[in-house]
């Protein structure tokens, strides 16, 4: 059915986006403390009138927020996913305002870019829809996830409690590009065992120092070779970072007592995949540069520790290995996205991978892992500290979605 | 056999070790075990006994049997927290027991066999009637792995002894020197960036450039003149490792470099060696690196930094401890452990326990002529004290406790042969 652009358009104020985004961004909400924020979303749902909002408790005090606008079920379910958690805030960021403000056309504030300025598009797109007055074929779900960062935690529990949808756009940043592809994401430790022995002792009993060791290790994964068919668009992939290491007494990791050889140190590493590598070839290739170490120094001993063991304190990093996404740049949905971007905006969005964005991780990838036709359009850039979105961008992502569900739900 | 040796029973020390030992007392936590030695003090007839708070909630237990004011005071000082207990540690925790010839439990060897040891001496005494003439004062500090908290404290606030032991395990050698031990942290700074962005964005990874720094630490050979008694100083190695994004190291998110990587530095120093020569023999490793690659930018803090969470690490630069071979309390002490064991004990450097800061550091860089002398030996958990080495030590420590509180200054000479000149300042500037 055609969608009745003028009816959809008319519904959307942007000054309700940049109210919810401010609302939302108000509340800090960084990986684990997303219960706030969860709730005061939930609120705004209920006031925007969504036919069913409930708070789904992945852990304990954790909870997504579903706000889903009813079809008459003839129609395909469709979804607008977007994280409420928000990126951690780095050394030079300086102090934190939690007062979202409007500058040079840009609201800033911390977790706005990604993804507190899509999370309210989003929300007051599926409104729009609702407010045409059209009766609905199938359902909008929106759902505001925790966890995202840890791994999309709280998404793939929404699609294990069996809330999969046919069609999902997730307006991770993207600055109004429709990205189709991206990145896997494999967060893992590396542990390296050592020996202890007080530091008085150490020419007398047998020890390894497992930072020692550990640096062995730092050198190795920088320069692992994996194996996988290069994706000419995404030169950046795969890549791999050690993002942080932890090392002292014991796998409590007690700091405390240098005096000590230390015994345990473990490192954190992020990789990203490119498309078609698999979880499983990936680790054997980390295996590989690591036995390489072992080969030539029998003390080195390590283990590596797969999602979700990087989910434990004092890590809290990823439970779950993100797998990519690889949606059809001809797919009806991708489409769909490019033609209103078009014919709102004149100009031709990129369609298929999006830089630096495809080198992401995003919860459109465990849509993907349960067959979810999905894809990546949001309105914010990629900053350095992911608190910004133009507000430009933000009323065209509004529309866009609106008009991309309305084709599928009306 | 002095009077006072005859009342040391050798089954009261060791109950006295195994109560004590039940008692978890990790740095930070020794509340019960102070207020557990100082009610057995008290019911022991100590004349005084008080607990000293350091921090709150963390007192020392001091006990005091007083004398008139006529002749020295001594000091046993032993500390009441215990090491880590490392990984492998597979016997029951908080229940030590006798086994075999000896006393086996957490925190035995280092140090509660021999806080036992002191504070049974000191009872002893009582029983004896010793008349004495000056104080013997029982210190069970706190923090001594922190950097000897407990006992900076104590000097600080109280009357410094004349004389003092501390009975730190040197399986009953007189251990007359001792290294300086410093803890200090090295932080390394980077530059974040999203793992996406890396071929837009140059960042700098602070864990790479902390593993050089890392290595370079191992490898430094410190500036020094050999110590004759000590060829095993000065020692140094890498600790601890602590690195991810910001100052509060989170490691939630790997996705993006670390910026901030803190290598936890420990270092022995030989009794001649300075602070200031360590720390140029630092800055200059480091300052290679940074020379060869401008983005290695480091900081260096030195004690109290390392003691703030997480490190929790030493709040003070431990002193060395070098007691002239001729002070008349090592005399004195060899002479009743001879008398005691039919045989002399050892005397100056021991190793490893020679390797180690002390207590002792603190009281002899005030002035305290001092050294150790315990029951117990270096093991890889600090676990353990030999039945008979416990009931020797216990008897010697009365016995010049004994010799030295039940004289008046004349009677031991003190002032021409006890006194120490004032050290020289060894810890100097730090920068």
């Amino acid at each position: 059915m055609a969608v009745d652009e003028s009816a959809i358009l008319g519904q959307i104020d942007d000054a309700e986006a940049i109210a919810l985004c401010k609302a939302l961004a108000r509340i800090p909400s960084f990986p684990g403390d997303e219960r706030a924020c969860a709730l005061e979303l939930e609120k705004q749902l209920r006031a925007l009138d969504f036919d069913e909002v409930h708070l789904q408790e992945v852990e304990p005090g954790r909870p997504n927020v579903i706000g889903i606008m009813k079809g008459d079920g003839s129609g395909p379910t469709f979804m607008l996913n977007g994280h409420l958690d928000t990126d951690p805030l780095p050394a030079d960021y300086g102090e934190p305002h939690w007062e979202p403000v409007e500058r040079d056309g840009k609201i800033v504030g911390v977790g706005v870019g990604n993804m507190k300025a899509a999370d309210a598009s989003m929300v007051m797109a599926a409104a729009a829809v609702k407010r045409s007055g059209k009766t609905l074929r199938g359902d909008i779900v929106v759902a505001g996830v925790i966890g995202e960062l840890q791994g999309g935690i709280g998404t793939r529990y929404l699609l294990e409690q069996g809330l999969v949808p046919d069609i999902a756009i997730v307006p991770e940043p993207t600055a109004c590009n429709v990205r189709t592809i991206h990145a896997g994401v494999l967060e893992a430790l590396v542990h390296i065992h050592g020996k202890t022995a007080w530091i008085g002792n150490f020419d007398i009993l047998d020890n390894v120092n497992a930072i020692v060791q550990a640096a062995k290790a730092v050198d190795a994964l920088n320069a692992v070779q994996f194996r996988h068919t290069p994706h000419p668009g995404l030169p950046g992939l795969p890549a791999i970072v050690v993002g942080g290491i932890i090392g002292g007494l014991t796998p409590e990791y007690m700091v405390w007592r240098p005096a000590m050889v230390p015994d345990f140190c473990t490192i954190e590493i992020d990789v990203r995949l490119a498309p078609g590598m698999t979880l499983e070839s990936t680790v054997e290739d980390l295996k590989a540069a690591l036995d390489a170490v072992a080969a030539t120094d029998p003390d080195f001993k390590y283990e590596i520790a797969l999602p979700p063991a990087p989910y434990a304190a004092p890590f809290h990093a990823m439970g779950l290995f993100m797998p990519p996404n690889d949606l059809a740049a001809d797919h009806p949905l991708a489409q769909s996205c490019k033609r209103w971007h078009e014919r709102l905006t004149g100009k031709t969005p990129q369609v298929g991978v999006f830089i630096p964005g495809s080198y992401a991780g995003a919860d459109s990838g465990h849509l993907a892992s349960y067959g979810v036709k999905c894809l990546n359009y949001g309105p914010s850039g990629h900053s350095r500290f992911y608190d910004e979105c133009d507000i430009d961008m933000l009323a065209l992502s509004t529309r866009v979605m609106a008009l991309t569900a309305a084709e599928f739900v009306l | 056999m002095s009077a006072a040796a005859k009342h040391v029973v050798l089954d009261e020390v060791t109950s006295l070790v195994c109560d004590l030992a039940d008692i978890p007392s990790f740095s930070g936590e020794e509340r019960a075990a102070a207020e557990f030695a100082a009610t057995r003090m008290k019911a022991l007839g100590y004349d005084e006994v008080f607990l000293q708070d350091v921090e709150p909630g963390r007192p020392n237990a001091i006990g005091i049997i007083r004398g008139d004011g006529a002749g020295p005071s001594l000091m046993f000082n032993g500390h009441l927290d215990v090491d880590p207990i490392p990984m492998g540690y597979d016997r029951p925790l908080w229940q030590s027991a006798i086994e075999g010839d000896e006393v086996v439990g957490v925190g035995v060897g280092n140090m509660k066999g021999a806080d036992g040891a002191m504070i049974m001496a000191g009872a002893a005494l009582k029983r004896a009637g010793v008349r004495m003439r000056g104080d013997l004062i029982v210190a069970c500090v706190i923090g001594e792995l922190q950097g000897g908290i407990g006992t900076v404290h104590l000097l600080d606030n109280n009357p410094l002894p004349d004389v003092a032991i501390v009975p730190e395990p040197t399986n009953l050698q007189i251990r007359t020197m001792h290294a300086g031990v410093l803890e200090l942290l090295v932080t390394v700074r980077g530059k974040s960036v999203w793992i996406g962005q890396l071929t837009q964005r140059k960042g700098v990874n602070a864990v790479e450039k902390a593993m050089l720094a890392a290595r370079a630490i191992q490898s430094l050979r410190l500036t020094h003149e050999p110590h004759p008694s000590l060829p095993g100083l000065p020692r140094i190695h890498v600790g601890a490792v602590l690195g991810g994004l910001t100052d509060d190291y989170h490691l939630w998110r790997p996705a993006f470099i670390a910026d901030c990587c803190t290598l936890a530095v420990d270092v022995r120093l030989h009794p001649r060696m300075t602070v200031d020569g360590v720390m140029r023999d630092l800055r200059g490793c480091l300052d290679a690196i940074a020379a060869s690659d401008p983005d290695f930018q480091y900081e260096i803090e030195l004690p109290p930094a390392p003691y703030r969470k997480p490190w929790s690490a030493m709040a003070h630069y431990m002193p060395p401890l070098e007691l002239p071979l001729d002070h008349p309390l090592i005399a004195m002490t060899a002479r009743h452990h001879k008398a005691l064991s039919g045989a002399a004990p050892q005397i100056g450097m021991h190793i490893p326990g020679s390797h180690a800061g002390a207590d002792s550091g603190h009281l002899f860089s005030r002035g305290v002529p001092c050294f150790n002398y315990g029951p117990s030996q270096h093991s890889r958990f600090y676990n353990k004290v030999p039945l008979a080495k416990l009931d020797l030590g216990t008897r010697v420590l009365a016995s010049v406790a004994e010799e030295i509180c039940g004289q008046t200054w004349d009677e031991i000479d003190f002032d021409s042969k006890w006194r120490l000149g004032a050290p020289e300042p060894l810890l100097g500037k730090a920068h």
